[in-house]
């Protein structure tokens, strides 16, 4: 919660339509009765661009003004938030301070500047309440981000996430739902690791495992998009359980509850959502290359981001 | 027309009767009256239309005509409706009492010539009141602070274009001048290279 005198930082990580630079907040000076903003740059390409090297240097970036924050809006491109805000979550873990993403959709650049300023302030806004995680806020709605997923709608609410995952409305006001926000205390720690030597298989009938197999000499470790899948192909899990035993491998998957007969380096994962999975597991294996501690923290609620059914 | 109240629900008694009051002057102009004031509010709005405003992502601010913050004693919230209300170019009258200072963050908006137009700040005492907020809807119904068509411009066009014009907006409700206003906003907004030139001079 921003205390009087601590800045909200404004970290921008993607372009802005139709912002100069250099004089972005005097643009919208309707900014300033709401906090003290300051803000930071961090990347000036369309969010499509962003690299897992851009999330940590976002970490670092937020990590070393925690102390003189009162908390931080991101402004990032629909494209990649999902992934960029689930890395955060991981990497920044025992957040004390609230971090907001928003930014805007693709439309006529008019209304892209309404709908930013809008969603502008209403994220400065809500870092003025008391909860500490990584969140969104688009439309009228503030999401859980490590939740969230894409809306199918044509909405202003651009993201949507399970009932438990909302934290917050705007009719008028803005109104947080004290009980379902996180709220940390103590010290923020910061992971500076994330492992990018991760293949990321989706299961097809042209998969060739004989090219696969050759990829997967390098790497730490396997996640397989088995999304629509009720089994997985026996030659695949004999290929994990046979030439990559040492491997972690996440089986992703929203239709298998159970693996009754899998190999043991096999992590069936059916609660978490796409974007969470693979930066979770990014930072797993960043953490250790060891497929049963990997395990562990995959399977462990590091930062609200297991979806309860 | 729907007009949002927010006031200091904690004040003593005395704003109190002076926010029944802002509220009774309203509702006798036939205004719909949302307040953070009132428990039940009557919008004019079906359950099914808040849903689907819900839905859309729209904030309620939105689908008001104005805001009214009468702010003698300091709101929590009232900076951020201002923000809000500006950002969606919604009029906005600011009331304090007199003998009050007004916030300098709001003084300082009024410097920017387009906020301007749309935010008022008064100081107001018990006589002048009604006459203050009944000048205001007569800006919030005008349309005031929104860009009018003033410049005069002749345009010859062909038959075919007439034809197609008259065809366009017959039993519409649009006129042919304004359905070319529209075509040509359209096209403004879609001009990349023009709102990359038109940034530029902005940021100069």
């Amino acid at each position: 919660m921003a205390q009087k005198g601590q800045k909200i930082y404004l970290m921008v990580v993607s372009e802005s339509p139709g912002m100069q630079k250099k004089d972005w907040l005097s643009q919208m000076p309707e900014l300033r009765i709401i906090a003290d903003l300051e803000p930071v740059f961090i990347f000036d390409q369309p969010s499509v661009n962003i690299t897992p090297e851009v999330w940590l240097k976002l970490a670092r970036e937020i990590h070393q003004r925690l102390d003189s924050a009162g908390g931080f809006v991101i402004l990032h491109g629909v494209d990649n938030l999902l992934f960029t805000s689930s890395a955060l979550s991981f990497l920044l873990q025992n957040l004390t301070k609230p971090i907001v993403f928003t930014g805007t959709q693709f439309g006529s650049l008019q209304s892209r500047r309404v709908e930013m300023r809008a969603n502008l302030i209403n994220a400065s806004q809500t870092t003025h309440f008391n909860f500490t995680e990584v969140c969104l806020m688009f439309g009228n709605r503030l999401l859980r981000a490590n939740q969230a997923r894409q809306s199918l709608e044509k909405s202003l609410n651009v993201f949507t996430a399970p009932l438990n995952a909302v934290l917050g409305r705007i009719d008028f006001s803005i109104r947080i739902f004290d009980k379902l926000a996180l709220n940390n205390k103590g010290k923020t720690k910061l992971f500076d690791q994330l492992s990018d030597q991760v293949e990321i298989i989706r299961i097809t009938p042209v998969l060739n495992l004989k090219i696969l197999a050759k990829r997967l000499v390098d790497r730490e470790g396997i996640i397989v998009n088995a999304k629509y899948y009720q089994e997985l192909p026996r030659d695949l899990m004999f290929l994990f359980e046979k030439i990559t035993p040492d491997l972690p491998v996440v089986i992703w998957t929203n239709r298998i509850q159970a693996l009754p007969i899998a190999p043991k380096n096999i992590i069936l994962i059916n609660n978490l959502t796409w974007e969470t999975t693979v930066t979770k597991f990014m930072w797993a294996v960043g953490q250790s290359t060891n497929a049963q501690k990997v395990k562990e923290l995959m399977l462990k609620d590091v930062a609200g981001e297991i979806i309860e059914n | 027309m729907r007009v949002y109240f927010a006031a200091d629900n904690q004040a003593e008694e005395r704003l109190q009767k002076r926010f029944s009051k802002i509220i009774d002057i309203l509702s006798n102009a036939g205004i719909l009256v949302m307040s953070n004031l009132i428990n039940e509010n009557i919008s004019g709005f079906s359950a099914a239309d808040l849903e689907k405003i819900s839905q859309s992502g729209e904030v309620l601010l939105e689908r008001m005509d104005g805001l009214i913050i009468e702010g003698t004693n300091p709101l929590a919230e009232s900076g951020y409706l201002v923000a809000l209300a500006l950002a969606h170019r919604k009029p906005i009258l600011y009331l304090v009492e007199k003998g009050k200072a007004i916030n300098k963050n709001l003084l300082h908006l009024r410097k920017d010539k387009n906020t301007a137009k749309i935010l008022s700040l008064q100081n107001y005492g018990e006589s002048g009141l009604e006459k203050i907020i009944l000048d205001f809807l007569g800006i919030v119904e005008k349309g005031e602070g929104k860009e009018t068509p003033t410049i005069k411009f002749t345009l010859r066009i062909t038959p075919r274009i007439e034809r197609f014009l008259h065809w366009k907006t017959h039993n519409t409700k649009v006129s042919k001048a304004d359905f070319l206003r529209e075509l040509i906003e359209r096209l403004i907004d879609q001009d990349e290279d023009y709102q990359r030139f038109v940034g530029k001079k902005e940021g100069e």
